[in-house]
């Protein structure tokens, strides 16, 4: 079934849209949510839960592209998740490794307020459009999908040590490219 | 922020880097790779034999392929049929230097192409983004000085008509409306006519010219424009042949050439009057231009005059003027720049009732290499 026969069972209220959407989007979710808390029943949890959001939010919303919807919600909740574990002390897993990578973008200096957070994804999507193909694939595959250095390296057929070269430039660019936008982080 | 809030952040990033950036397939193992590998070098070395016999069979000679893409990284666009054609308004002027200028006569070889980002589903949007809208609203809200929490009421829209929706509010000296497609309307409220920018009946280009020099130094706080740049359109004709001088556009020329035209394309910001002559508000859009493909190639002004003739059977010599302009319909796929060619046309009626007069036509064609144009 395609995305928008799936949208059409959501705006008729009629529970096969979960059933297509998991036959559909499952996996992709599981491996989203898998990669962030690298434990199998929480990965499930959070994406019962966001079929459960998707149902709430279909209608009124009516998304062109259903996977990358979904993958956006799966990943939110799942980083909330690890935030809760986190704080009850069961460990930061993989996704510690990506906070010390991302520090690196942030260039110093004041309060980043929240109410600026919509500018603040805009910034990023110009800044992810003005990178070459490669390298904003390996960005996002890093630190949306959270793929490991050697996943990126096999996947586009270059060695581990490039694909580290490839992010760590990338993300000397963003700081400076926040930076000369005076986003104040 | 700190780097946890940053990777929050990341989740609202564009759903087609989204799509892009997923590893779909799994690693081959390398006996499979060996094997495929043997495979496709057999099959290319039979195509490669097969393809020099049919050739020496044929002894045809083949040119070499011109206008190959040397840019693999740009996607391929499609253009739909709205885009090429045809164009259904017909213009009036007593000579064709009338119609010219629309933000550049400059050339260019390079432009980039944006892809619309707003999402549509059987015509209409189908996801208005309210938090773009609401914060498009504060940010002119403030251009325009007025306090937030003194003075600001936001009509929200209701959840019904998702594709037609209008964030407002209203202080006492403007309204201000931001619709679906990031459309800013500023109405000036409580209009004094004595001391308001105004235009005379009989307005004139000059006189445009010079009210529009004072509406720049009156709003230079709500523009916010390093260099403001005035653009009059065309004069429209009336059916007595007096042409009406009654809005004009700004925007920002500080910038390099591709950054000015862009800037009078997208966001030149309208001046419109009242029936009697009142300056009543300002319009502008604010296109979403994030979601950039790449600069693509260009045809050459010749290249695309040639190219007209032939897609609408014109004669070179028919076409008296080509433009180039940036097709940014709100339904249209991608933002790409266009050549408008204009034809004469004369009509016998209005030439009978006002002599000398001219009525053009206009063809629009993508002004991208038509090789980065999928077919």
């Amino acid at each position: 079934m395609n995305d928008q026969k799936i949208i059409e069972q959501f705006f008729r209220r009629n529970e096969q849209a979960l059933i297509e959407t998991d036959k559909a989007y499952g996996q992709y979710c599981r491996s989203i949510a898998m990669r962030i808390l690298q434990n199998d029943a929480d990965a499930q949890e959070c994406v019962n839960d966001a079929y459960l959001q998707m149902w709430r939010s279909i209608p009124p919303h009516k998304p062109q592209r259903l996977k990358p919807y979904l993958g956006k919600i799966t990943r939110n909740l799942s980083l909330h998740l690890l935030e809760k574990r986190n704080a009850q002390k069961r460990g930061a897993g993989e996704i510690s490794l990506l906070l010390d990578e991302l520090a690196e973008c942030i260039p110093e200096g004041n309060t980043y307020t929240v109410e600026d957070q919509v500018a603040f994804s805009d910034l990023i999507n110009r800044f992810l459009a003005s990178l070459p193909t490669q390298a904003r694939q390996m960005f996002i595959g890093r630190y949306w999908y959270g793929y490991t250095v050697r996943e990126l390296a096999a996947s586009q057929h270059i060695s581990s040590d490039n694909v580290a070269a490839v992010l760590y430039r990338t993300r000397k660019k963003l700081a400076a490219y926040l930076s000369e936008k005076g986003v104040t982080i | 922020m700190n780097a946890k809030q940053l990777l929050y952040a990341l989740n609202d990033i564009n759903d087609l880097y989204i799509e892009d950036a997923e590893i779909k397939n799994r690693r081959m193992q390398p006996g499979i790779l060996k094997t495929l590998g043997i495979l496709a070098a057999c099959i290319v070395l039979v195509i490669s034999l097969w393809g020099i016999g049919t050739k020496l069979l044929s002894l045809q000679r083949t040119a070499p392929p011109t206008n190959t893409r040397n840019n693999a990284e740009l996607p391929l666009l499609t253009v739909s049929e709205a885009i090429t054609g045809k164009g259904e308004a017909s213009y009036f002027a007593y000579d064709i230097s009338e119609l010219t200028g629309n933000g550049t006569d400059q050339a260019f070889s390079l432009l980039p192409v944006f892809r619309n980002p707003l999402d549509y589903c059987d015509g209409s949007i189908a996801h208005a983004d309210h938090y773009q809208m609401l914060r498009l609203l504060k940010e002119t809200a403030q251009r325009f000085g007025i306090n937030e929490s003194a003075d600001m009421a936001i009509e929200r829209p209701s959840d019904d008509t998702p594709g037609d929706e209008t964030f407002s509010m209203r202080s006492e000296d403007y309204l201000i409306e931001v619709n679906t497609f990031s459309r800013v309307n500023v109405t000036l409220l409580n209009r004094n006519p004595a001391n308001a920018l105004r235009l005379s009946p009989s307005a004139d280009k000059k006189e445009l010219q010079a009210v529009a020099s004072a509406a720049i130094k009156q709003f230079a706080s709500a523009l916010a424009m390093a260099a403001p740049k005035i653009m009059l359109p065309r004069g429209d004709y009336d059916v007595n042949g007096q042409q009406k001088w009654n809005r004009f556009f700004v925007y920002e020329s500080g910038g390099d050439a591709t950054t000015t035209f862009l800037n009078a394309q997208f966001h030149a910001v309208g001046f419109f009057f009242d029936e009697s002559g009142v300056l009543a508000g300002l319009s502008w859009g604010v296109s979403d231009l994030t979601q950039c493909l790449g600069e693509y190639p260009l045809l050459s002004q010749r290249q695309a005059v040639a190219a007209a003739c032939k897609a609408f059977d014109l004669n070179k010599r028919d076409i008296l003027y080509a433009e180039l302009f940036y097709h940014s319909e709100n339904t249209d796929a991608f933002y790409m720049p266009c050549y408008r060619f204009y034809v004469q046309t004369d009509d016998t009626n209005i030439a009978a009732s006002l002599p000398g007069m001219h009525t053009y036509t206009t063809y629009v064609l993508p002004a991208v290499c038509p090789e980065y144009i999928r077919s």
